[in-house]
């Protein structure tokens, strides 16, 4: 899918994931958990503009086109997803590793619901599970206010 | 001309403002940040308002009637800032509802009072260019001071006070918030001065307020 006009894309296997961001996780642990999360909100946006997302039922064709999972299930706050391409990178771990994903989730909801949220992983996996569980909740007042900050 | 470069310029710059904070909020689909845009322009649009009214002063129905479209845009403002506190503070919280609904129904109240109460124009003392000022006849004039003071320090404590504690929690951007908390407050008081005292203090205030969100608002 092209995002965007005169934009460069490079694709960027699971090899190479494993190789990079595992590294990264390993020197910067939350600090590049954090990083990936952002990356995520931004590609999460593009997804949502590209794609004219009107409800969390379309993410799993979103998500499934960008090869970023297989198979999406959203019950309320809870967001459940199979063969998450992150989690499958880098396994085996004993965290949750798919925080460029729950970013991307989080836009997409935010995009859906107009509330602006935080998506966490709870089980991912890469830790051994069948399935990646992120939970979205709303996001605490400092953390609203941090978002706004950066925009004004 | 200093008056109008004054009023224009704080005009020119809250517009400025709420149109760059709308482009980005499109661009991030921060939805919370509408309240804050619309601030500006309701803002913006109230000094434009108050800035017409002063070619009709030989017009008393025109004069008042871009008087009473100006409040209602001010009036407007308060409450849409107010409103914005109210998200970031309490969204999830049960003082939500009861809050919206305060906040509206002291809106819905002014808005009715502006257009339907008496108000006579009076010569202003600190106008240098003595133009003719409002005085509004709701009831006992001293009563209605302290009702229309304490309506403005109820619309502007919290969002102040969301620039001043998120400024205490967060180190990196201390000084960003700090000045928009100087800002909103040279804002708010030029609104309460303008009301109690003169405009002319007021819309020197507004234009240093804006021009202090103004500088927030280009630190990165
Ligand atoms: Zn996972």
């Amino acid at each position: 899918m092209r995002l965007k006009k005169n934009e460069k894309y490079v694709v960027f296997g699971a090899e190479e994931w494993r190789v990079t961001v595992g590294k990264l996780y390993e020197v910067a642990g939350k600090v590049c958990g954090r990083a990936l999360y952002d990356g995520g909100l931004v590609k999460g946006r593009k997804l949502a503009k590209a794609s004219k997302l009107k409800s969390m039922a379309e993410i799993e064709s979103v998500l499934k086109n960008e090869n970023l999972a297989e198979q999406v299930q959203v019950e309320r706050d809870i967001i459940l997803v199979k063969g998450s391409f992150e989690g499958e990178a880098l396994k085996p771990s004993l965290k949750p590793r798919c925080f460029y994903l729950a970013g991307v989730l989080a836009a997409l909801y935010s995009a859906c619901s107009g509330k602006d949220v935080k998506v966490e992983e709870t089980d991912c996996i890469a830790m051994g599970k069948k399935e990646c569980r992120f939970v979205v909740r709303e996001l605490k007042w400092y953390e609203k206010m941090k978002e706004v900050m950066e925009v004004i | 001309m200093l008056k109008d470069v004054i009023m224009l310029g704080s005009v020119a710059l809250l517009l400025y403002m709420g149109w760059q904070v709308e482009k980005r909020k499109r661009a991030t689909h921060k939805s919370i940040l509408t309240k804050l845009s619309m601030f500006y322009f309701a803002l913006g649009i109230s000094i434009l308002m108050y800035y017409i009214r002063d070619f009709y002063v030989a017009n008393e129905a025109l004069d008042l009637l871009f008087y009473r479209i100006g409040a209602m845009f001010q009036g407007l403002s308060f409450l849409l800032i107010f409103l914005f506190s109210i998200d970031i503070f309490y969204s999830e919280s049960r003082f939500k509802m009861p809050a919206y609904i305060l906040a509206f129904l002291i809106f819905v109240m002014f808005s009715i009072g502006m257009w339907t109460f008496h108000l006579e124009r009076e010569m202003q003392v600190f106008y240098l260019d003595k133009k003719y000022e409002v005085t509004r006849v709701f009831f006992p004039i001293e009563i209605e001071k302290i009702i229309i003071t304490l309506i403005g320090i109820f619309a502007s404590t919290l969002p102040t006070l969301s620039f001043v504690i998120y400024g205490l929690r967060d180190k990196n951007s201390r000084k960003k918030a700090f000045l928009y908390a100087t800002g909103m407050v040279v804002m708010f008081a030029g609104s309460m001065l303008c009301y109690l005292i003169s405009p002319l203090l007021a819309r020197s205030l507004y234009l240093v307020g804006a021009i202090i969100c103004y500088y927030a608002f280009k630190m990165r």
